[in-house]
């Protein structure tokens, strides 16, 4: 019997693994830049969302792995937009309501919905109508992939709180699909 | 059609939506500024903080898996050993020579008898006594501990994340141990009188390793110490019980 035990006893850092945050920082700084300017609307405040998207990504470089370009890409778009609407609040320029204590007003007879062939159309428009902080787990959940408990890490919220919002994501579109049918 | 089928649908459809949504919006996002952005010396310098911190949690967080894996995998040796039923053999008396076979990637390692009369013991902690460290470095404190009849493996971790991990482990001479012969300069020596390997970094962050064999028991010392804090730890293993 011959058993092989194999076990590593030092740092096996591979170039990748080393210089996949650095890629990433370099390939998107810019555009994490200009959008965080058109938020902040100031370029210190702009380069400082860099810094902090810089920091998500080392924090979540891992994720980045699997994910192709576009979803790396998408999902970086999403960690600049909450890292600016969080310098925001810090700062207190603009006042944010905590939204998700403003649901509870949705029907939930909307649940029973038809689908048809428009659907498909009408389900975008309501997509597209949807907050920001809507759309953002509803991107995360089905763009870049991730679970409930991702999406509260990248997001800073409970995975409750983001059953929540992808609950009322879905009971919104559904109201919303509803009132065109009755308006059509 | 049925409640449970229009959930379905509108699943796939919200997916698909939410989908082309996101990517009509990240297509409108220029791929590339006319004229980029010249960061602040400030900001350069907060970015290298940033990355350097990153590196340091890289390697911590390896360290430690790389710790947890060397513990499964001698579990995985004990397990054979004990479907085995192995036979009793002279083990007392045996004196163990180092045998080295050198691959691409790793180092198989095997203790061997020179008589040749040691086919495998049939120790028992239980009976042998348990050896353990007596001396562990400063800051070093007790994180997990694992005692099965073949094996006790004690791993030790100071605040920054560095490990100590010792283990010791009855095995087959037909066993052998494979490591990692890439980023480590392996050389046979001899220790306190026994057989032994040593494993040097060829980096700096100074993972040291030891692995000999007494009479009766294969001994595995891995540290982020310097060589001579892991000899002094590996010479104070006595018999605690």
């Amino acid at each position: 019997m011959v058993a092989i035990l194999s076990f590593y006893l030092n740092i096996i850092e591979t170039e990748s693994d080393r210089e996949l945050a650095r890629d990433l920082y370099y390939q998107y700084r810019d555009l994490i830049f200009r959008i965080s300017l058109k938020y902040l609307n100031n370029e210190a405040g702009a380069e400082d969302a860099v810094s902090d998207v810089f920091e998500k990504i080392c924090r979540n470089v891992e994720k980045f792995r699997n994910l192709n370009c576009s979803k790396a890409k998408g999902l970086i778009v999403i960690y600049t937009k909450h890292t600016c609407l969080n310098i925001l609040k810090r700062g207190r320029i603009i006042a944010f309501t905590e939204l998700d204590e403003e649901a509870g007003e949705y029907s939930d007879d909307a649940e029973s919905i038809v689908i048809c062939d428009e659907s498909y159309n009408r389900i975008l428009s309501a997509v597209e109508a949807l907050d920001d902080k809507y759309k953002d787990v509803l991107r995360l959940k089905y763009f870049v992939g991730f679970s409930d408990s991702e999406i509260a890490e990248a997001l800073d919220i409970t995975p409750e709180n983001v059953r929540v919002r992808l609950h009322r994501a879905r009971v919104m579109i559904k109201n919303r699909i509803k009132e065109t049918d009755l308006l059509g | 059609m049925d409640d449970a089928l229009n959930e379905r649908l509108f699943d796939i459809l919200l997916e698909t939506a939410v989908c082309s949504d996101y990517e009509k919006e990240l297509a409108r996002l220029p791929e590339q500024a006319e004229a980029p952005h010249a960061f602040s010396r400030r900001h350069e310098q907060r970015i290298g903080e940033i990355y350097r911190k990153y590196l340091r949690n890289v390697r911590s967080r390896r360290l430690k898996r790389n710790a947890k894996r060397a513990a499964v995998a001698v579990l995985i040796v004990i397990s054979l050993i004990f479907a085995g039923f192995l036979s009793v053999g002279a083990v007392r008396s045996a004196v163990f020579r180092v045998i080295t076979e050198w691959y691409e990637e790793f180092t198989s390692i095997f203790f061997k008898s020179e008589k040749g009369d040691s086919k495998a013991p049939n120790i028992n902690l239980e009976v042998e006594g348990m050896r353990q460290p007596t001396f562990i470095p400063n800051g070093f404190i007790l994180e997990n501990f694992i005692r099965t009849p073949g094996m006790i493996s004690i791993d030790y971790n100071d605040e920054s994340g560095k490990i100590l991990s010792y283990t010791q482990v009855i095995l087959d001479e037909d066993n052998s141990i494979a490591v990692d012969n890439e980023h480590n300069i392996i050389s046979e020596i001899e220790f306190n009188g026994y057989p032994a390997i040593l494993m040097e970094p060829m980096d700096d962050v100074g993972l040291y390793s030891l692995i000999w064999r007494d009479e009766l028991f294969t001994y595995m010392l891995v540290g982020q110490v310097d060589y001579e804090t892991l000899i002094e730890v590996a010479l104070s293993i006595e018999i605690v019980d």
